[in-house]
């Protein structure tokens, strides 16, 4: 079995790294780079709390096969803090009280920060719409709606 | 571990499959999820993720043509408003939730072959036909004859599907999934129908049912029993409708029980569904 040589860009930075053919993008992220911000959940793409943006479109990092992101741009939740546009939803989380244990709050967010990306003012239907790739066990949901709220336009 | 390959062109994937022990890689989001248990470690893959002449929708004047590799997240936004194939957008839209609506493929719902696939009860209700690719030539087969069994299909050794063809239609057509919750879940039973009207009476009916059977079916003995059935003029007429589909479904359809529901269940959601959307459908 040959390495697979992955180009790729993470929160703006240039990679080139070996990978197993087989990996999957969460398994380069938290084991080969030790970005741990992006969790493993369920391991089976029904969870959501492994979500990150390839090219801007969110996805499960569990079963996205590491391979298939050569060559494009992802961002994960280290890239969020960073960023003061992006960090706003960060910030919201906080402020509702949306975040309890925290596991589910990076794939949580990467959702927002694409919802809102392709549709800056949602209904609160289409909030829940969504962020239904992600569970949370905690909040019972409506605290993080509450969030995302708060960042819309003309609330 | 396996080796993958990354095929450029639909003629490039199609040389590369005609090697043994390869299989196709689409969006992966049932691959993956079957690796992550174990599953299907052995084959090397051609993915198929580069090839952006799988990535698209074109309308025709008779029909449509939806690439392999078209997302559900694409089908949803694209076929909003065309006709009876807008049942094709909603059943899209009910899949998984947004991170696999961007992921999953049409493609991958056909050959993954799950008697609870979203897309195939509307692929069916619309006979869909398939074209497969292969580095010896290509053919064209009928979605109804290509689906053999739970995860069975008719693709052959070194097949690739490269496109779905979708007659266009005179009529409307509805989908409808009952699962156990909105986001997330499996069909337990999923259902598109079909109806064209001409004077008040059925001209043209096409139900196909998900999660009742082996595959996908069609009720072809409820299809024949209400074909010419006139639009119901009170709630007695409407009761004989109803009284009809559940007389004849059983003889289309055999659910199992198991984790998500009973067969029983099943049955009677099933009839209660094909009722309320040829009502709908009659009522336009």
């Amino acid at each position: 079995m040959d390495k697979f040589l992955l180009n790729c860009t993470i929160n703006g930075q240039n990679i080139s790294i070996k990978i197993d053919p087989d990996a999957t993008l969460n398994h380069l992220l938290r084991e080969e780079l030790h970005m741990t911000g992006t969790k493993l959940g369920c391991g089976s793409g029904d969870c959501g709390a492994c979500t990150v943006l390839v090219n801007g479109i969110s996805v499960n990092s569990c079963i996205f096969p590491a391979f298939q992101a050569n060559g494009s741009d992802i961002l994960t939740i280290e890239g969020v803090e960073n960023d003061p546009k992006l960090s706003r939803v960060q910030k919201a989380f906080v402020d509702y009280g949306a975040v309890q244990c925290g596991f589910c709050s990076p794939g949580m967010i990467m959702s927002v920060i694409r919802l809102l990306e392709r549709n800056p003012n949602p209904s609160e239907e289409e909030i829940r719409r969504g962020v239904s790739g992600n569970l949370c066990r905690c909040t019972g949901y409506q605290a993080i709606i509450n969030a995302v709220r708060s960042l819309l336009p003309f609330e | 571990m396996s080796n993958v390959f990354i095929a450029q062109t639909v003629k490039e994937a199609c040389e590369l499959l005609a090697s043994p022990n390869r299989i196709a890689c689409a969006g992966a989001t049932n691959l993956y999820v079957d690796r992550y248990f174990g599953k299907m470690l052995e084959p090397d893959l051609v993915s198929l993720h580069a090839i952006d002449e799988l990535k698209r929708i074109e309308e025709y004047e008779d029909y449509w043509l939806i690439g392999s590799m078209v997302t559900f997240d694409q089908l949803e936004n694209t076929l909003k408003g065309s006709g009876a194939l807008e049942a094709l957008s909603k059943a899209a839209s009910l899949v998984g939730g947004p991170q696999i609506r961007n992921r999953g493929t049409i493609g991958g719902n056909i050959i993954s072959a799950s008697p609870s696939a979203d897309s195939l009860p509307v692929l069916m209700a619309l006979d869909a036909q398939l074209l497969l690719q292969s580095s010896e030539g290509s053919r064209q087969v009928a979605i109804q004859d290509f689906m053999t069994g739970v995860k069975r299909t008719d693709l052959k050794e070194g097949e690739l599907l490269t496109q779905i063809q979708i007659p266009k239609k005179t009529g409307h057509a509805l989908f409808q999934k009952v699962g156990k919750r909105n986001a997330l879940a499996i069909a337990v039973c999923n259902l598109c129908t079909y109806i064209n009207i001409e004077e008040n009476q059925i001209k043209d009916i096409a139900i196909a049912i998900g999660s009742c059977a082996p595959t996908c079916v069609r009720a072809k003995e409820v299809e024949k029993s209400l074909l010419a059935w006139k639009k119901p003029a009170d709630d007695n007429e409407w009761k004989l409708l109803k009284e009809k589909i559940s007389e004849k479904l059983p003889l289309d359809i055999c659910p199992i029980d198991d984790v998500r529901a009973t067969a029983s269940y099943r049955k009677k959601v099933a009839a209660n569904i094909i009722f309320q959307q040829i009502k709908e459908l009659m009522e336009v």
